[in-house]
């Protein structure tokens, strides 16, 4: 009885007859060689300092023909990982980079419910489990059992010896989550003749308060939820900040074409569930709509950005709006399911400290161009929710580079507080 | 608003903040009285700023709030900061809890069958009471933090922001009407003095090495299962770094319904849990502590096991016992817990193989080896982390 661990004595006359009942109709566990099945030709290499990583994630599909198993299903996700130590040195790997919460292999093997097969399984996947020890010069490969994530794949793998220690980030498109697609063609939405380029701070910061204060509708009639996000950097950095602070594409579908890079993320807009009605601006839908599963309850907070017709010293320049459901755990009859917090600057401060907390926040600033709601006069978006607001957006600058805490520098143009 | 003081005007027991109206009831709760839980509160000072926190209990926080937000999952913190300096400071609630609920936030998760007036009410308590994110130069602000509740104590950051300037405090509260399984010992005095050696790095190595393998699963048997972390560290430390890597300590009640094991001749002396994500799956670190100490630290000689879901709320162990103590390492590690480690051979090799073997059929298999973890309450970064060159690290053979 040492192998099992009992909080419910009923349980000791359940055990035996579930599993009779289960294991008549488990799905079987069949371990194919991973050379069988493609995946790993959308795999990507990093190269550091004498260490190569390979990485490929198979899609649901090719996860049911490695494994004989609907992982998936399962909210598991198996990610194939190799490691090549071209040092002098042995390497350890920290599988706690790529999933903090990773599944054992034994943990996935008891997803087989027949004793026989599951014997087998246990076998199979603990033999096809990443190594956490690499001899100098020694290649090794195997499976790490994650949380499943749509859309595109971000994890880390870390490897250290003695010395020092190597971090890699991976972003890893899986596919098969596509149902709609809807194209976006960035350099295609404005002609190079309609952007504006701005060196200058103060004509920045102009041209920031004369953008539209909020969203509208589709046939541009009514007013929304305020813009109050402004975002400065590279296509690929910003969407590596997003990933990075919890952000995900679910909600996006990534157009078939844009696998390649990472940037390709910027290629494609469409909604998957289209929980939310499409927001307006420039006369478009958001050219990109994230959101953030929030810890332990069914609460999302939404994010959609659009690409604005002007640069800053060179970088991109996006405007954006966020806001936090507050209603979907507790919908009743008569409250609707996409209720949001009317303290819309709440809702901003967060996604400062947000990036800040995730290190991808270089620079801050505040300009108007809201206007300022008070609490006793709130505005309202369209689907009718009260805000109120201090009428500021929030300039978020986000660089390559990670920026610790401390270094992140506040620039003072309007002062958040009055 | 500067939060909320002791006033007389506060005599009155019970407001009725919002009156019933058709199809609605009315929001009633206390005043904030202060007097009853700020003298629990921890005070701690960096330059210019001081705060002060503490955590009112179930009880108190429905009194101040008129509804159990501890059922909810939400535990109010309460803060104070004091800003001596000359400049703006900001706040960061996301130090405190990475996933806050805001205020309003709370209110209208609870504004099913109050009335029109009372949701108002509701509304407007909820965000008078926050702390809010701008304490001026020279102003003292207050007000509760949104969290999500810990079961045991609570340890928590408040980051602080000021002039190009960071600040971090971080604290560990007791929170009333939780008492954790160790609280049923005298952990400090658990040995007389003479019983107690204090042991030189070399000394300690052996001491470590010459543990029995495992615990046992009744006093005097050798049946349980292996002993293969150590922790150092020096009291309160311990438990900080237990906290900040992610660990929940197991309540009296808790622990009742768990099987012990057993070393020294007695069962562990504390159990802290992580459950994984998705609630499939959790590890589990008991320990016991060491009838010696490291120079003046005290060690805690433990074992990491990994459970995850079998059969309705029936959990197995995980029989590769050293992915537990691979996993809790890695724990401390990115915890910014992790001081230093070291790794020791251990007495007893479980081969994989008899655990698939079905003459031998072992609960478990293991490579032996057990790791030192030297523990920190302030954070250490990944990189600083020292290996100690004792045995060299369990290198796992290619199958």
């Amino acid at each position: 009885m040492n192998a099992s661990r009992i909080f419910s004595p009923a349980a000791c006359l359940v055990i035996p007859l579930l599993t009779a009942l289960l294991a008549g109709c488990a799905t079987g566990f069949d371990f194919k060689p991973v050379e069988s099945v493609p995946f790993r030709e959308r795999a990507v290499t990093q190269v550091q300092d004498g260490v190569r990583v390979t990485a490929a994630v198979p899609d649901a599909k090719e996860t049911r023909e490695l494994f004989g198993l609907s992982l998936y299903k399962k909210r598991v996700q198996p990610v194939w990982i190799e490691i090549e130590n071209m040092t002098d040195e042995p390497l350890g790997f920290l599988p706690l980079s790529v999933d903090a919460d990773y599944h054992t292999p034994l943990e996935v093997a008891s997803l087989t419910r027949s004793s026989k097969k599951r014997k087998e399984a246990e076998q199979q996947l603990f033999h096809n489990s990443v190594n956490l020890w690499i001899a100098p010069g020694q290649v090794r490969s195997g499976f790490i059992f994650t949380n499943a994530d749509e859309g595109t794949k971000a994890f880390n793998v870390d490897l250290f010896n003695f010395e020092t220690n190597w971090a890699f980030t991976f972003f890893i498109p899986v596919p098969g989550l596509a149902v709609d697609h809807y194209d976006v063609d960035f350099h295609a939405i404005y002609p190079e003749d309609e952007i504006t380029h701005f060196t200058e701070a103060e004509d920045f910061i102009a041209a920031l308060e004369q953008l539209p204060c909020c969203v509208v509708d589709s046939n541009g009639s009514n007013t929304g939820d305020p813009l109050n996000i402004v975002i400065v950097g590279e296509p690929q950095d910003i969407y590596y900040a997003v990933i990075r602070a919890g952000w995900d594409e679910t909600e996006t579908v990534t157009a078939a074409s844009g696998w390649k890079t990472a940037a390709s993320f910027f290629t494609g807009g469409a909604y998957r569930y289209s929980p939310v009605s499409s927001l307006y601006l420039f006369g478009r839908k958001q050219d990109v709509a994230l959101q953030r599963i929030r810890e332990n309850i069914h609460e999302r907070n939404h994010f959609r950005l659009w690409l604005a017709p002007m640069t800053f010293r060179g970088h991109t320049v996006w405007i954006g709006q966020i806001s936090r459901d507050i209603g979907v755990r507790f919908t009743t009859r008569t409250i609707t399911t996409h209720k949001i917090d009317p303290d819309v600057d709440e809702t901003r401060e967060f996604l400062v400290e947000n990036f800040a907390y995730n290190e991808v926040l270089e620079k801050f600033a505040y300009v108007r161009g809201v206007g300022a709601a008070p609490i006793d006069e709130p505005r309202q978006n369209l689907t009718g929710d009260p805000f109120f607001t201090d009428g500021l957006r929030v300039v978020l600058w986000i660089s390559s580079e990670l920026t610790d805490l401390d270094d992140i520098e506040y620039v003072d143009w309007v002062s958040p507080r009055r | 608003m500067t939060g909320f003081r002791l006033s007389p005007l506060f005599a009155v027991l019970v407001l009725a903040a919002g009156l019933a109206a058709c199809g609605g009831k009315a929001y009633l709760y206390e005043p904030v009285d202060t007097g009853r839980f700020l003298p629990a509160a921890e005070r701690q000072a960096d330059g210019p700023i001081r705060v002060s926190a503490v955590v009112p209990g179930r009880e108190e926080t429905a009194r101040i709030f008129g509804i159990d937000l501890y059922e909810q999952g939400i535990q109010p913190v309460w803060l104070q900061i004091e800003n001596a300096g000359n400049a703006l400071a900001r706040y960061a609630p996301v130090s405190t809890d990475p996933e806050y609920f805001a205020p309003l936030e709370v209110a209208y998760m609870n504004r099913r069958s109050y009335s029109e007036e009372a949701r108002e009410a509701m509304n407007q308590r909820f965000r008078n009471l926050a702390m809010p994110r701008y304490i001026d130069a020279g102003e003292t602000r207050s007000g509760f933090v949104y969290t999500h509740a810990d079961p045991g104590a609570k340890g928590f950051n408040v980051d602080v922001f000021s002039a190009g300037e960071s600040r971090y405090f971080t604290f560990l509260l007791r929170v009333p009407g939780f008492e954790p399984d160790y609280a049923r010992l005298n952990l400090r005095e658990m040995y007389a003095e003479d019983e107690v050696t204090a042991l030189d790095d070399k000394a300690l190595r052996e001491a470590i090495r010459e543990l029995p393998c495992c615990a046992a699963d009744r006093p005097g048997e050798d049946s349980g299962e292996p002993l293969n972390v150590v922790l150092i560290g020096r009291g309160e430390e311990l438990l900080r770094a237990l906290l900040r890597s992610g660990w929940r300590e197991t309540s009296v009640e808790e622990a009742e319904g768990i099987a012990p094991q057993y070393l020294y001749g007695r069962e562990q002396d504390a159990i802290f849990r992580y459950a994984a994500a998705g609630g499939d799956s959790f590890y589990e670190l008991r320990f016991w502590k060491a009838p010696f100490t490291s120079g003046t630290d005290d060690v805690y000689v433990g074992q990491a096991r990994h459970f995850y879901r079998w059969i309705g709320t029936v959990t197995r162990l995980d029989a590769d016992v050293d992915n537990a103590r691979n996993f809790a390492a890695q724990k401390f590690l990115y915890g910014q817990t992790l001081e230093a480690n070291a790794w020791l051979a251990g007495r007893e090799v479980v081969p994989v193989t008899s655990f698939w073997n079905a003459l031998i059929n072992t609960p478990y298999f293991t490579d032996g080896y057990r790791i030192v973890m030297w523990l920190s309450a302030k954070p250490v970064s990944m990189l600083d982390v020292d290996i100690r060159d004792w045995d060299k690290p369990p290198r796992w053979i290619q199958p």
